[in-house]
């Protein structure tokens, strides 16, 4: 997605895309106030906010509500910091160099695709039960898509601009350094973004592990209850958190590279 | 953007679980197309009936046997209508009537005695001992509760205790490492831990005596106790013959459970010893389920008000969501006729 | 942009201009390191395991003098890219020697000044951090690289623009600030890739004037990639028409046309006319004349 100007049709998106949720809260009260549903199947929202409200004053398991939405974030970010710190250098050298990239490759394609769930006993073996393997399960599933993204970000460098540096005498280190990193950025933050999805999407499997807050845990232990209102609650939560940290990198990268998308 | 399609896929979506929820009540028929029994990894007597398609028999109906990794999603699935009858634990039974599941509890499967257990590691002697240690449990079974049960019985002060809550794969891992001390879980998981250096403090039929019941259940949705009482009825006796059979041939049995399940012998041995099997007859008693009229006084209904006030003290349940009784939920209709034939 | 000329020529006369005094060729300081020498260039490309291979250019010779203006004409695909892409340094001729101001070249130097057909800019930089690439890459102080600079966004007409971002900029601003940029450090040769061909008429035409301007104040020796014979005939002392692949020299025309050029008196100048014949004639049946 390319990010459109800040005046161009924004207001009017913005307005559709609110009314298109007011609508759909709307239509779904409607659906529990006439009990077409189940209300432990598909909760109203307004048994929701009923839940909300009190676990806004009194906390789930007496721990206040933002510190749920807090603790993980904070382990999300941890994990993403650490990921676009280890993945962006990676994957630029593996973009740079053929034979790293053959050496790295089927490693990060094996790692890739792995569903981490699978990797919880493991991650359990090598660093215990605290926030440390918590926070590896996110990295994990960060990592390898932002290396490949990184990757393949350097190979989208158009052949014009390493002709154009090549032309102008610039040195190897100048040529990486001053050209192909700058105009790699765009997609080293499209493949931010897509790892942070990834990433996210992690975060309950990551909470499996013996957590005793955050929202992925909440989900995980309200459903053994059938609490669904809090279920719901929870994803409600982890969506929005998840639509912020999206939101943050959209901003991050307009104000990184404005223009992105506008060559 | 500014397209959305998702959103009203997802408004369709919920008018269709709706339409589903709503539409669920199809006209009385003489048999379903197939029975949909759940059942967990817990190596039990009714399994057999699985091996050599015994319920398939009796009912003259295919069974789709559907494996879950534990009580509460099997339980959801009961709910969605994708299973009929489902063994889990009591403390998911708890919650999930309160929270208005529409199912009721239609006989003990098994009472825990030695089938889950606290195992600490050797250093640690009683239970009291496992204050300033880790313990880790799974949240909201049995054991959970039972572990609770035994500090409260023990005097542990929790405030002590590190809870850790790991699924049972998972413990083995942080058992190895020392991250746990100890650990209230069902077999077989507790024989690996065993197996590694840990031993018994106790098994939950010895919180028996201070009025602490652990139990397995089965359970039948509503929608198909009212269609097909009569297959209720010969599940239950056919329940009986496999736990007859088991009693006949503990070590036999045990080979072919283990077996069916893929799991190590030894574990499933000690797990399926680690029960009682009241008979149906038995369970008429009032130290059981009752017959009915006595049900509202039986242990179980106490049990399980027991365990929804564990549980709204642990603020799992709403205080206004836990029903005055749960006698009501228990229907012993099917098991008066299965033992009196 | 390109005053000098507009002004001093009969624009209002379809006339092709006669010299009636009113204008002075600039007094050029040619710069002599501007000589081009290709000896017998050929290129091949193939496929790395050695199979086929496609001829692009075979058996190319020129020579050309410092301080010229020198289009290579030919239709798409001659090998008249690859040609300059063989002189700019990118690619190794397959057999055949390349000499710039007597020297043979080795890859891409400073002394060739290249503008692509895509402007190329830098997005992350403004206009005047474009042009001032070269400089920069060359270890140029800022200061300096900046006072080098303002000459060439005069000459470009540029000015008032050093601030934009490149991505705010018309195709042909952009192209603009891509000949600044080559043209910074005052190269002995600029070779320039179809520069114009992605522009509308009239944008073109005004670029091909601030090149001739441009050219007129530098000292450079410039090679002109086009397949337009009227850009070729606008801008060339001297024309060097191709065949179809493999590329060959197939007519080497110095052009009978004084300077300044007015499009609108060109079009009615007879010597224009015959020119245009010659070439067109050349690139239809190369073969007639090889």
């Amino acid at each position: 997605m390319t990010f459109r100007g800040p005046k161009q049709g924004r207001p009017l998106g913005v307005a559709i895309s609110v009314i298109s949720v007011a609508a759909f809260v709307g239509l779904w009260y409607v659906c529990g106030r006439l009990k077409l549903m189940s209300t432990l199947i598909l909760p109203p929202p307004q048994e929701i906010w009923i839940s909300a409200v009190e676990i806004f004053q009194d906390g789930y398991h007496h721990i206040p509500l933002w510190q749920h939405v807090g603790i993980s974030l904070g382990r999300a970010m941890v994990a993403f910091f650490l990921a676009v710190l280890v993945g962006v250098p990676l994957g630029l050298a593996m973009g740079l160099s053929q034979v790293l990239s053959s050496a790295l490759e089927p490693f990060v394609q094996f790692f890739r695709p792995l569903p981490k769930i699978a990797l919880i006993p493991l991650a359990i073996l090598w660093l215990g039960i605290g926030e440390v393997s918590k926070i590896f399960l996110i990295f994990l599933s960060t990592l390898f898509t932002v290396v490949v993204g990184s990757a393949a970000s350097v190979k989208s460098v158009g052949e014009g601009k390493i002709r154009l540096g090549a032309a102008l005498g610039a040195t190897r280190f100048q040529m990486v350094w001053r050209i192909i990193l700058p105009a790699s950025l765009p997609e080293i933050f499209t493949s931010v973004r897509l790892a942070v999805g990834v990433g996210w999407t992690t975060l309950i499997a990551s909470e499996m592990v013996a957590a005793e807050s955050g929202m992925g845990w909440m989900v995980m232990n309200a459903s053994s209850y059938m609490r669904t209102d809090i279920v719901m609650l929870g994803i409600i939560l982890l969506g929005l958190a998840g639509y912020l940290l999206d939101y943050l990198l959209v901003v991050a990268e307009r104000v990184t590279v404005p223009w992105a998308g506008r060559e | 953007m500014k397209n959305r399609p998702w959103l009203f896929l997802a408004i369709v979506l919920v008018f269709l679980i709706g339409l589903a929820s709503t539409a669920a009540a199809p006209a009385l028929a003489d048999a379903p197309k197939e029975v949909r029994l759940a059942f967990l990894n817990g190596p039990r007597p009714w399994i057999l009936g699985k091996i050599d398609g015994s319920f398939d028999q009796a009912f003259g109906v295919p069974v789709k046997w559907v494996r879950f990794p534990s009580g509460p999603p099997a339980l959801a699935a009961l709910a969605a209508g994708e299973v009929d009858i489902v063994r889990v634990g009591s403390v998911p039974v708890t919650s999930s009537l309160a929270r208005g599941l529409p199912f009721k509890v239609i006989a003990l499967s098994g009472v825990i005695d030695t089938s889950e257990r606290l195992v600490a590691k050797n250093s640690i002697k009683t239970v009291k001992e496992l204050e300033g240690h880790s313990v880790a449990t799974v949240a909201g079974s049995t054991a959970h509760y039972a572990l609770l049960a035994a500090f409260k019985v023990h005097g542990v002060d929790i405030k002590n205790v590190k809870l850790v809550n790991l699924n049972p794969a998972d413990q083995l891992a942080a058992w190895k490492r020392g991250d746990i001390d100890a650990s209230y879980i069902w077999g077989p998981a507790w024989h690996d831990l065993e197996q590694d250096g840990g031993h018994t403090l106790l098994g939950s039929g010895a919180l028996n005596k201070d009025g602490y019941y652990l139990f397995n259940a089965f359970v039948v949705s509503n929608d198909f106790a009212e269609k097909y009482p009569d297959l209720v009825v010969k599940f239950l006796e056919v329940f009986q013959k496999t736990v007859d059979r088991y009693q006949a041939d503990p070590d036999g049995s045990a080979v072919l459970i283990a077996k069916e399940l893929e799991q190590g012998l030894e574990g499933a041995k000690l797990t399926l010893a680690g029960l009682v099997y009241p008979s149906l007859t038995e369970q008429l008693k009032v130290e059981w389920l009752g017959d009915g009229a006595t049900t509202a006084n039986s242990n179980i209904a106490k049990s399980f008000g027991d365990q929804a006030a564990f549980l709204v003290e642990q603020n799992e349940l709403r205080a206004k969501d836990v029903p005055e009784s749960y006698a009501p939920f228990i229907d012993t209709s099917f098991l008066k006729k299965a033992a009196n034939p | 942009m390109s005053g000098s000329i507009l002004k001093s020529a009969a624009v209002t006369s379809l006339d092709y201009p006669v010299d009636d005094g009113s204008y002075s060729a600039p007094k050029r300081k040619v710069d002599p390191g501007g000589g081009i020498e290709l000896k017998n260039v050929s290129h091949r490309y193939g496929d790395r395991s050695g199979g086929q291979t496609t001829e692009a250019v075979a058996d190319f010779s020129v020579l050309i003098v410092p301080g010229s203006l020198v289009c290579l004409l030919g239709p798409s695909g001659c090998g008249k890219s690859t040609l300059l892409n063989i002189l700019a340094g990118f690619e190794k001729p397959t057999s055949g020697q390349v000499l710039v101001g007597g020297r043979t070249i080795t890859g891409p130097g400073p002394d060739r000044g290249v503008v692509f057909q895509e402007p190329n800019l830098l997005p992350w930089r403004k206009v005047i951090g474009n042009i001032t690439l070269g400089p920069e890459l060359a270890g140029s102080p800022k200061k300096e690289a900046l006072a080098k600079a303002e000459r060439f966004v005069e000459l470009t007409g540029l000015k008032g623009f050093e601030k934009h971002a490149p991505y705010e900029l018309s195709g042909g601003m952009k192209q603009r600030v891509a000949l600044a940029r080559a043209w910074i450090s005052e190269p002995p040769i600029m070779v320039m890739d179809e520069p114009f061909g992605a522009l509308d008429a009239q944008t073109r035409i005004s670029m091909q004037e601030l090149l001739v301007d441009v050219w007129e104040k530098t000292g450079a020796t410039i090679l002109f990639v086009t397949h337009d014979v009227d850009e070729a005939l606008f801008l060339a002392d001297r024309v060097l028409v191709m065949t179809p692949r493999p590329g060959r020299l197939a007519r080497d025309i110095v052009s009978p046309l004084g300077r300044p050029r007015v499009y609108e008196s060109l079009v009615v100048n007879p010597e224009y006319a015959a020119m245009k014949r010659e070439i067109l004639l050349a690139m239809r049946q190369p073969e007639y004349f090889i």
